[in-house]
């Protein structure tokens, strides 16, 4: 009884949350028992409080791993602003002196954020090995199965850090794991007495919608339709990022009276924070934008996801409409698909590893480096630039040339016959890795072709029930739009001010 | 149409003499003795530097467009080089806006403290009007390390009278801002972020004011730029907007390690030791000092090129009334170097100023 007022308090004094959402407090009192824990908890339910008070509480350093940098300098700056100061993000993209600076004091953080290739480094496992780490966290612990929906080569060497750094207690989360992947993630870290922790991902409050139109001609006309009904806060996802331009332009010009705006990993630092915090603050009314939105963000009011474009998998999905209705309030998750769109993601499929072309191209000009008695540059980016690879496919083909001990620090070993060898096992590699993808869209494409209850569809590889639904249910099961009926927003008061008057409230407030 | 004109002034001035990599260097401002030269050379000093996000592949796309406008001509299919043709005076008179004002960039001067002066001022405010309101869990909209660790030993200082200094800044930029157009102050404020509110991306301006995100962009600068300037003349009207600046207008001009030779020469080393001191090329070496002699004012150059050589270097330009070093080269006596044409060239021009 008594440590569960001192919980509940910590978690108020760090956070300044009252109490913890379901299966927050679980988590966090086995993990500070010195438990290995598997937590699968939906998206938007506090996955990062699970780690962030063990931090606070524990003696030592808390390592987290996180695969998305943008997503780790969020979090920091989350943590910055409600006074939580001895953090940090390490990445790659980091300025090597103000890395050098933070090498150097390691331990006088509570939390330190980390990029997986990031911890392929000597020199920063060395620096960890004398810092007492009292927690090792593995977030979008999915990543480490080649069946999660974002495998990531360099999740599979974890198991050895968190053996060289003396088998610090592990904490492996996730919003979206199959149990195939649940199994996968323990086996792969070689934890088997890992403690698991799932809990449902489903939303009684979210109402699933598909339509099937012709074209993107009809797909913008049921938007604007919609979206002139429906004056609430919403996030319409797209494939690519010109798309989310064209499509936000498009809808500015038919709908002049809402706020609209896009958002993609392409833009300025300084424009990204600006859209995401202006739709936070509800300056904005519809963002169109790629995958890159959203993650890490907590708006409660979204009462409007919609999709223009198909997912690559159901798991993505899931996590994307989780961001609507986080407040419980009815919101609607509309899916518009035509027959047309189908190349896209296949496209996408085709373009995340490199082709056998690429491959055979590679292989030769290792072989010419090998010749001219040459090192790889030591740019990544270059490395990429040469190959004419995406960040994505190099990182694939680092991981497997070191795997098969063809390159060690850049430096490049040559034999022939296992160099054969290896020729043929990664061309098999991207097969495989090919053809489960494709698995994985067919599956949603099944989703969408359903004719029965599209929740119970949707989450069935995930869970093996759902809780009853407060509204409309799916567009299969019977929906209605004009039964929805969710508070619109308020209409602003559009009054274009002159830039004096305009100063003057932004910076003496009171003085208008 | 801004970036088009300036576009098309800078083929105007360089013709066949570069490629249009040179342009696109100059407007990034990259910090190549070659571009800081070709600024001088061509008189484009005021556009160095002013568009530092400008990508490789939005300035090619951006030159074809023109091109197929017919406002350029492509001299050959392997390399860049441009020609400005018949149309593009036509062009540049009905397109270019009088109004603005291109010749108030001063790109070579303020390249360097643009970005800075701007970034610090907006985070500032952000941090004075969000304090002000007791609400310290805002997500700063600049995360540059160096700003952020300015604007926090600043904030430190002003700290509890955060509502006395939004007054003064408030007087200031009122002040400031009546030198410039409506549109412009507008552009300026609508960019600013404060309490509860957050300040416009460069898209949403280009939308809402009908001008390119190109031509955003180098409005922002080009007032920015005027306003740097007005602070320097008249730095006693704005006590606090040039306090921004303060630390920043002594820093030296030369790069660090131009900076290192520098030192090296003063005591005395020659170049040949200076190089193999520092592990570098002796091209390398060279470039410092041609990045030097366009600083320094009292550059001895008769100690790298006696006065006989300087004539007959001068008298080559002349004769092939051409800048390009190879030209130049064939003219001259073999034992002249490219580094002493480099070198006389680099100062013939400074002085022309």
């Amino acid at each position: 009884m008594n440590q569960q007022v001192t919980l509940e308090q910590e978690l108020n004094k760090h956070f300044h949350y009252s109490s913890f959402r379901l299966g927050q407090k679980e988590i966090i009192e086995d993990v500070l028992q010195g438990k290995d824990v598997l937590g699968i908890l939906p998206t938007g339910s506090g996955k990062s409080i699970c780690y962030q008070l063990p931090a606070m509480l524990l003696d030592g350093v808390t390592i987290v791993v996180s695969p998305l940098i943008s997503l780790m300098i969020d979090q920091v700056k989350q943590l910055k602003a409600i006074q939580i100061k001895q953090v940090v993000a390490l990445n790659s993209f980091m300025d090597p002196s103000e890395r050098k600076k933070v090498y150097k004091n390691l331990h006088a953080y509570k939390l330190i954020y980390i990029s997986p290739e990031l911890l392929q480094q000597e020199e920063i496992i060395r620096l960890l090995q004398r810092t007492k780490i009292s927690l090792f966290v593995i977030d979008e612990a999915h990543c480490i199965s080649q069946w999660g929906h974002e495998f990531r080569p360099d999740y599979l060497k974890l198991n050895m850090i968190i053996e060289k750094l003396n088998n610090p207690r592990t904490l492996a989360l996730s919003a979206t794991a199959t149990p195939t992947v649940q199994q996968d993630i323990i086996d792969l870290l070689n934890k088997p007495k890992m403690i698991k922790h799932v809990y449902p991902m489903d939303r009684s409050n979210l109402s699933f919608c598909i339509e099937e139109v012709s074209n993107d001609q009809e797909k913008l006309e049921y938007l604007t339709q919609h979206l002139k009904t429906y004056h609430v806060s919403t996030l319409i996802y797209f494939s690519s990022r010109i798309a989310t331009e064209n499509i936000a332009k498009l809808l500015s010009e038919k709908l002049p009276e809402r706020k609209i705006a896009f958002y993609h990993g392409g833009m300025e630092q300084m424009d990204r924070i600006t859209i995401q915090q202006q739709f936070m603050n509800d300056q904005l009314d519809i963002i169109c934008c790629t995958s890159a939105f959203g993650m890490g963000i907590n708006k409660g009011n979204i009462r409007f996801v919609i999709h223009y474009h198909l997912p690559l998998q159901l798991e993505s999905y899931i996590q994307e409409v989780g961001r609507a209705g986080r407040d419980g309030k009815s919101s609607v998750c509309l899916l518009l698909f035509s027959n047309k769109d189908l190349f896209i993601p296949l496209n996408m499929i085709k373009n995340e590893l490199p082709s056998e072309q690429i491959l055979t191209f590679i292989y030769k000009y290792l072989s010419r480096l090998v010749s001219e008695r040459k090192e790889l540059p030591n740019n990544e980016v270059e490395i990429a630039n040469l190959f004419q690879l995406n960040e994505i496919q190099w990182r694939f083909l680092r991981f497997q040339f070191e795997k098969h001990g063809m390159i060690a620090n850049n430096r490049i070993n040559f034999q022939e016959e296992k160099w054969k060898q290896s020729y043929q096992e990664i061309k098999q590699l991207i097969k495989d890795r090919t053809s489960i993808k494709e698995q994985k869209l067919n599956e949603i494409l099944q989703w969408i072709h359903e004719l029965g209850c599209l929740r119970k569809n949707l989450y069935k590889n995930f869970q093996p029930a759902y809780s009853m639904v407060d509204d409309q249910c799916c567009s299969n099961c019977g929906f209605s739009w004009s039964e929805w009926n969710p508070v619109q927003t308020k209409k602003a008061v559009n009054e274009e001010a002159d830039w004096e008057s305009k100063l003057r409230k932004l910076l003496l407030m009171n003085a208008l | 149409m801004i970036f088009h004109s300036i576009l098309l002034e800078c083929c105007n001035r360089i013709q066949m003499e570069r490629t249009a990599s040179s342009i696109y260097h100059l407007l990034r401002g990259r910090r190549s003795i070659q571009t800081v030269q070709d600024a001088h050379l061509f008189q484009l000093e005021r556009y160095f530097g002013i568009y530092k996000s400008l990508t490789r592949q939005h300035f090619n796309q951006t030159m074809n467009e023109l091109q197929l406008k017919g406002l350029l001509h492509r001299i050959d299919t392997e390399q860049t080089f441009y020609q400005t043709t018949r149309e593009t005076s036509k062009w540049i008179a009905t397109n270019k806006q009088v109004s603005f004002p291109f010749t108030s960039y001063e790109g070579l001067a303020y390249h360097e403290i643009t970005d800075v002066f701007l970034d610090r001022l907006v985070l500032l405010i952000q941090t004075l009007t969000n304090s002000k309101m007791d609400y310290f869990s805002f997500i700063p909209v600049i995360d540059k390390p160096l700003i952020v660790g300015w604007v926090k030993s600043v904030y430190r200082r002003l700290k509890g009278e955060e509502a006395k200094f939004l007054a003064i800044i408030f007087q200031e930029l009122r002040k400031i801002l009546h030198h410039f157009s409506k549109v412009e102050a507008g552009i300026f404020v609508d960019r600013l972020t404060g309490y509860q509110s957050y300040g416009m991306s460069i898209d949403q301006l280009s939308a809402k004011y009908g001008q390119s995100v190109d031509d955003i962009q180098l409005i922002i600068i080009n007032l920015v730029h005027r306003l740097l300037s007005t602070l320097y003349h008249e730095k006693d009207n704005y006590p606090f907007l040039t306090f921004i600046i303060n630390d920043l207008t002594s820093t030296t001009r030369l790069s660090n390690s131009a900076f290192q030779t520098y030192q090296h020469l003063q005591q005395g080393v020659t170049i040949e030791n200076i190089a193999r001191n520092r592990n570098l090329k002796i091209n390398t070496i060279h470039d410092h000092l041609i990045e030097i002699a366009l600083y320094e004012t009292n550059f001895p150059l008769h100690h790298y090129v006696n006065p006989a050589e300087q004539q007959e270097i001068l008298n080559a330009v002349k004769q092939t009334s051409s800048s390009k070093l190879r030209d130049i080269k064939q003219q001259v006596n073999d034992s002249i170097s490219y580094f002493q044409i480099r070198l006389v060239l680099a100062l013939q021009h400074k002085q022309l100023k």
